[in-house]
C-alpha cells in the first residue's frame, strides 16, 4: 500500500505556533487527569489507611498484569459537575489484561465520597457493562462503596439506564456466557449488593468487606435489631453460612491473588479473524499532529495529514479520491489491523455521503472495521442542495452507520456538529469506543450561530410586545448564552457527561485505537444487514 | 507487477521470492540470482550475491535506502508501482483551482505576478462555519486571482490560476 505524502512544512510559522498550543492543551489534559486520579482530600486517604484499604488505583495496579497497558475510560468523568468534587465520578473504568485476558475492569474509587454512586458514576458503570456487552469482555469488579448518593436518586434510580440497568447488564453478560469476577474490599450495600451476587465468581475481604441490603442503621431503623457489620454481612457468614459470596481472604492482596487465579481458569475464546500484517510505525511522526491541527478550530486542513500520523507505515489506500472529496475514504492499518477510514475534509454534500454510504458497504461486505475521524460542521444547506436531495443522501449515510455489522471506531478530532455527528458515527449510532481530542466541540450547531437563533428569537418576542433593546442589552442577552454554550460543547463537558469514553491526547490515539480493534475482535461480527435506503 | 527501484535515478525493475532455505531469489532482466542480507551491528550488513560476499552499510529512511558498498555510495528509493505509474500522467500540473463549495472570500494573501512555493497559501475562504486556506497546488507563478476580499463565489468558481509550466 502507497505512503501518503504529507505536504506539511514543519518549519512554517503556523506549525509552530500550533504546536505550542496543542502541546500546552496536551499539558493540560495530562495535569487534568493527574489532579482526577490522584488529588484526594487528607482525611480520605487518612480513613483509607486507618481502615487497612489500598487506594483504588493500587488494588488495579496489583490486578493487571505487569507492564501490559491498560486504557482507561472517562477519567475526566464527571469534572465540570457536582462543583467537581467527584473526580472521574468517583469510579475507575477501563480495559486491560488480567492474567493473560482482555477485561474490562470496574473499580469504585473510595477516597471519592466514599465511593458513593453519583448519576454520572452510574452512567459510567453502565457505559462499561455496555462495553462488556458489545465486546464480550469479561468484568472485574473491585467493590467499595458508600452506596447511592441519596440527595440525587431521582437522576439515577428509576429510568432505563439507571442504576437497574447494572444490574440488568451484569445478568445479560452472564446469559451470554462472559464471565464477572466480584472483590469484595469494601461495602456493597442495598443496588451494590446485587454486583457480587451476579457476577459469577466473588471474593470477600475478612474484616473490610460486607455485603447487605440494608446496613446495621437502615436494619435498625426498619426492625429494631441491633447488628454488627460483620454479623450482617461479613466475609465469614456469607462464605459459611448464605453462599452469597464464594472465597474468604485475609487481605486486599489476598483477594487480588484469588481473582487473578479464578480470572485465568476463565475460557480464552478464539477472537474474530480480520485481516491482518505485521505492525509497523508510522513514517510521519505522531508528534508533529501537534503541529497539523490549527490553533483556530474553524480553520480547515487535510485530515490525510491526520491519518499519516496514525496509520501503519503512513499507508493509505484511497477510494474514489476525486468524488466527493469533502470526505476521505480509505483504507488503512492500524497496529497491522485493516480498517476503513472515513474522515471530513469540509461539509458533507451529496456527493460525500453517496461516497461514505458506499464505502462502508464496501469494508461491511469486506469484514473491515471502520474508523470515523471527526472534523465536520454538517451537511450543506440551501435550495439547490436540498433540490438534489441532500437530506436524502445524508439518510443513506446514517442508514450505512446505524447498520453497519463491522466495529466502528470514532474520534473527534476537531468538530462534530449538527446532523454530521450522526453521518459520522456520533454516540448515538453505537461506535464500540469514541474518544475526543481536547480542543474539539460538540453541539447541534456552532455557539456563535446558536447564540444569534436565541437572541434573535428574544428580540422578535420582544418586537411583538412593541419592545426594542439597545445594543448593549441584546449583547447582555447574547453574551451568558455564547458563554454557556461555549462550556457545553467543549470536549471537557462531553467528557464529564460521559457522552465519549474519554479525552485523547492525540499522540495516543493509535494505541487507544489499537487496543479498542483488538477488544473488539472478542465479539463476532454478523453478517451485513440493513434497512431501505432512500433512492 | 514487478516492484521498481530506483537506484541513482535509473528505474530497475525487480521481484524478490522468498527461498525455502535462509535469503531471498532476485528476479532481474529475466536472470535470478540467490541474495542474502545479514545484520551485523548497527547499520553494517553483510550482503551475499550468488558465491560473492560484500559488506554493506545501509541507513533506510522510509523508502529511501543509502547504501556504502565496496567504496561506492548508492542511493536506493523504493517507487510503489502505483505512485511511479501515476506520475508518468502528470498529475497536480492543472493550472487553476476552483471553488470546492459555495462561500465568501476572506482575504487574497497572493497577488498575480508572485513567486509562489508549493504549500503557500493563495487566497482564504469561509463557507458553512469553516475557514479553508486555498494553498498553491505546485510552486510557480500566478497569473490571475479571480476574486476579492468579501466576495461571494459558487461551488466549481474558478479562484486562482497559476501561469503553465513552459514545457523544457
Amino acid at each position: 500500500m502507497r505512503r501518503l505524502e504529507s505536504r506539511i512544512n514543519t518549519r512554517s510559522q503556523e506549525f509552530q505556533t500550533n504546536s505550542v498550543h496543542h502541546r500546552g492543551l496536551a499539558a493540560e489534559l495530562k495535569e487534568r487527569q493527574q489532579k482526577a486520579r490522584h488529588d484526594r482530600p487528607q482525611r480520605d486517604t487518612d480513613r483509607l489507611a486507618r481502615q487497612n484499604k489500598l487506594l483504588a488505583r493500587a488494588r488495579l495496579e496489583h490486578l493487571l498484569d505487569p507492564g501490559t497497558p491498560f486504557l482507561e475510560f472517562s477519567s475526566l468523568a464527571a469534572n465540570m459537575a457536582y462543583n467537581g468534587e467527584v473526580p472521574g465520578a468517583g469510579q475507575i473504568t477501563g480495559i486491560g489484561i488480567v492474567s493473560g485476558r482482555e477485561v474490562v475492569v470496574h473499580a469504585d474509587d473510595a477516597s471519592v465520597k466514599g465511593g458513593a454512586w453519583y448519576p454520572l458514576s452510574v452512567k459510567k458503570i453502565v457505559r462499561a457493562l455496555d462495553i462488556a456487552i458489545e465486546n464480550r469482555l469479561p468484568v472485574v469488579h473491585l467493590c467499595d462503596s458508600a452506596g447511592g448518593f441519596l440527595p440525587l436518586q431521582a437522576e439515577f434510580f428509576a429510568d432505563r439506564y439507571y442504576a437497574g440497568r447494572i444490574f440488568r447488564n451484569q445478568s445479560i453478560l452472564s446469559k451470554m456466557g462472559v464471565p464477572q469476577m466480584a472483590l469484595v474490599m469494601g461495602h456493597c450495600t442495598a443496588g451494590g449488593a446485587y454486583v457480587p451476587a451476579l457476577s459469577d465468581y466473588n471474593v470477600i475481604v475478612r474484616g473490610t468487606g460486607a455485603i447487605f441490603l440494608g446496613g446495621p442503621p437502615l436494619v435498625k431503623a426498619a426492625t429494631g435489631e441491633e447488628v454488627t457489620v460483620e454479623d450482617l454481612g461479613g466475609a465469614e457468614m456469607h462464605t459459611s453460612v448464605s453462599g452469597t459470596a464464594d472465597y474468604p481472604a485475609s487481605s486486599e492482596l489476598h483477594a487480588i491473588a484469588i481473582a487473578r487465579e479464578i480470572v485465568e481458569r476463565f475460557e480464552r475464546r478464539q477472537k474474530t479473524v480480520i485481516d491482518w500484517a505485521e505492525p509497523e510505525a508510522p513514517l510521519y511522526d505522531p508528534q508533529e499532529l501537534y503541529g497539523i491541527i490549527p490553533k483556530d478550530q474553524r480553520t480547515s486542513f487535510d485530515m490525510r495529514e491526520i491519518i499519516a500520523r496514525i496509520v501503519d507505515g503512513s499507508r493509505f489506500h484511497e477510494y474514489q479520491p476525486d468524488f466527493g472529496t469533502s470526505l476521505v475514504c480509505g483504507y488503512a492499518r492500524v497496529h497491522g489491523y485493516q480498517v476503513g477510514i472515513l474522515a471530513n475534509n469540509g461539509v458533507l454534500f451529496s456527493d460525500s455521503a453517496l461516497k461514505g454510504t458506499h464505502f462502508i458497504q464496501l469494508c461491511d461486505k469486506n469484514r473491515t472495521p471502520l474508523v470515523f475521524l471527526q472534523n465536520i460542521t454538517g451537511f450543506m444547506v440551501g435550495r439547490e442542495y436540498e433540490r438534489r436531495g441532500i437530506t436524502k443522501d445524508g439518510a443513506k449515510m446514517i442508514m450505512a452507520v446505524s447498520g453497519a455489522s463491522v466495529p466502528k471506531f470514532t474520534i473527534n478530532c476537531n468538530g462534530s456538529f449538527g446532523a454530521g455527528t450522526y453521518g459520522m458515527s456520533g454516540r448515538a449510532f453505537d461506535p464500540r469506543f469514541l474518544f475526543s481530542w481536547p480542543q474539539s466541540q460538540i453541539s447541534v450547531m456552532g455557539a456563535e450561530q446558536a447564540a444569534n437563533v436565541l437572541t434573535d428569537i428574544k428580540l422578535r418576542q420582544l418586537a411583538r410586545e412593541g419592545r426594542t433593546l439597545a445594543d448593549d442589552e441584546i449583547a447582555a442577552i447574547r453574551e451568558p448564552v455564547l458563554a454557556d454554550y461555549r462550556r457545553q460543547s467543549s470536549a471537557y463537558y462531553a467528557t464529564s457527561e460521559v457522552w465519549d469514553d474519554g479525552v485523547l491526547d492525540p499522540v495516543d490515539t493509535r494505541n487507544a485505537l489499537g487496543i479498542a480493534i483488538s477488544a473488539s475482535l472478542n465479539a463476532p461480527i454478523e453478517s451485513p444487514n440493513y434497512g431501505v435506503f432512500r433512492m | 507487477m514487478a516492484e521498481i527501484f530506483k537506484i541513482d535515478d535509473v528505474d530497475h525493475s525487480l521481484w524478490l521470492t522468498a527461498r525455502s532455505t535462509d535469503g531471498f531469489r532476485l528476479h532481474w532482466n529475466g536472470s535470478q540470482i540467490d541474495i542474502e542480507l545479514l545484520s551485523l551491528q548497527g547499520f553494517r550488513h553483510q550482503l551475499r550475491i550468488g558465491a560473492e560476499t560484500h559488506e554493506a552499510v545501509i541507513a533506510a529512511f522510509g523508502d529511501r535506502l543509502h547504501i556504502h558498498l565496496d567504496g561506492e555510495i548508492y542511493e536506493v528509493d523504493y517507487a510503489d508501482p502505483v505512485s511511479h505509474y501515476a506520475r508518468t500522467l502528470g498529475e497536480e500540473n492543472a493550472d487553476c483551482v476552483r471553488a470546492p463549495m459555495p462561500g465568501t472570500v476572506v482575504s487574497c494573501v497572493a497577488r498575480a505576478g508572485d513567486a509562489v512555493v508549493r504549500g503557500d497559501a493563495l487566497i482564504v475562504i469561509e463557507s458553512m462555519k469553516l475557514e479553508t486556506s486555498i494553498k498553491a497546488w505546485r510552486s510557480g507563478t500566478v497569473e490571475t486571482v479571480h476574486v476579492e476580499a468579501g466576495c461571494a463565489f459558487e461551488r466549481d468558481a474558478l479562484l486562482v490560476t497559476l501561469a503553465p509550466v513552459r514545457k523544457a
